[in-house]
């Protein structure tokens, strides 16, 4: 079933935030995918007022000095590695996300021959590393 | 906001595609002249809840059956009625499945008996619209390469696509982002990542690409009346290939 297109710029802007905003939730992994620091996994640990996801990964952004991303420049993973009562603390959140990572590379190895097809290597997964040419102009 | 799939995930998705197409192909098997698109809603019923799935459609934004069956110049979100299916018609199948949490979306167009050689045609150009949208769908490349295939193919061929509807993610809900519209040039839109999944419709027209949308606020018409065409499947991305999750092996 379609959906139906939205108009250009959008129809109800605060709407699809709001919308956007339920679906990421605090302690939702999260990968950036625009900005210098694209590939880079993080802990959802708050919203602010502009609409933004603030993140942490407990090493470069701490929970005390998260950074803001827009929703848009984020891949979300559907995984969740901790309860969200623990993400004011930034060693739950390294190791949340060295689980998620641990996760990450099961898969990788794992994921296929699991399901029983062999023909199937390579995990589906963001792409690791700064792929700068990621980036969406005219977004942000 | 894109969500990702694991691999088991995609797995899990690739279930629901198939349960979809096994539902859909029961389904064409009671097309036929003097059926009505009521009769062929009851069956796509049963055989979703046959696969242990639940219908995507029904309830959906408040839609009032299981699946959307557009005839003719209905583009797509056709209620089934208690019209009766005529040799020469063609008839759209958009079926959704909810199997293990995720949804399985794919659509079909099927001539009813014999069909003129111009609804032929138009069927041939929509299905081949679909084949070159899923090709340009590669990790790496972007939303609106798809477009381009879509909208560049159908145009040269002298039909319309239609723009106010479009393809969409898909996973844990029927309707994700990325938009995929029919239409836009290339290079343009999100990155298209492993664990990715689309759903790519193309909805073509004979005629111009105007549609409207009648008082029941979902059956989508030609507004010139000539016929409309809708094909679509749901796709993975994998690092190194696409795959068709709604297509049955063999």
């Amino acid at each position: 079933m379609p959906d139906e297109a939205g108009m250009p710029g959008r129809v109800n802007p605060t709407r699809d935030k709001q919308i956007e905003r339920a679906r990421v939730r605090v302690g939702q992994v999260v990968t950036s995918r625009a900005g210098r620091d694209a590939g880079r996994s993080y802990l959802v640990v708050g919203w602010r007022e502009d609409g933004r996801v603030l993140v942490a990964d407990g090493e470069s952004r701490s929970v005390k000095r998260p950074k803001p991303k827009n929703v848009r420049h984020l891949w979300v993973h559907s995984m969740w590695y901790t309860d969200p009562v623990w993400v004011a603390d930034d060693r739950h959140v390294r190791e949340a996300l060295a689980r998620f990572r641990r996760d990450q590379e099961a898969e990788d190895k794992a994921g296929d021959a699991r399901e029983g097809r062999a023909t199937e290597n390579g995990t589906p997964r963001a792409r690791k590393g700064g792929e700068r040419d990621g980036r969406e102009s005219g977004d942000d | 906001m894109i969500v990702l799939k694991t691999a088991s995930e995609l797995a899990a998705m690739r279930r629901a595609g198939q349960a979809t197409a096994r539902a859909l192909a029961r389904v064409a098997e009671a097309i036929r002249p003097g059926v009505t698109t009521r009769e062929l809603d009851a069956i796509a019923e049963e055989a979703i809840r046959k696969e242990g799935g639940v219908p995507a459609f029904k309830g959906y934004r408040g839609f009032p059956a299981s699946v959307c069956l557009s005839v003719n110049e209905v583009v797509v979100h056709g209620i089934p009625s208690d019209r009766r299916l005529e040799p020469g018609d063609i008839i759209s199948i958009d079926i959704g499945v909810i199997l293990e949490g995720f949804y399985g979306d794919m659509a079909r167009t099927f001539p009813v008996g014999a069909i003129s050689p111009r609804a032929e045609r138009l069927l041939a150009v929509t299905w081949e619209a679909l084949e070159r949208g899923i090709a340009a769908a590669r990790a790496g490349s972007r939303v609106s390469d798809i477009s381009w295939a879509i909208q560049s193919y159908v145009e040269a061929q002298g039909y319309s696509v239609v723009k106010e509807f479009v393809g969409h993610g898909i996973g844990r809900e029927m309707h994700e982002d990325p938009p995929v519209p029919n239409y836009g040039r290339p290079g343009r839109g999100p990155r298209l990542e492993p664990g990715m999944v689309l759903a790519i419709e193309p909805m073509v027209n004979e005629g111009r690409d105007k549609i409207k949308v009648l008082s029941d606020r979902w059956t989508a018409v030609t507004v010139d009346g000539k016929l409309s065409a809708h094909f679509e499947d749901t796709v993975a991305i994998w690092p190194d290939r696409t795959e068709i999750l709604t297509r049955l092996p063999g």
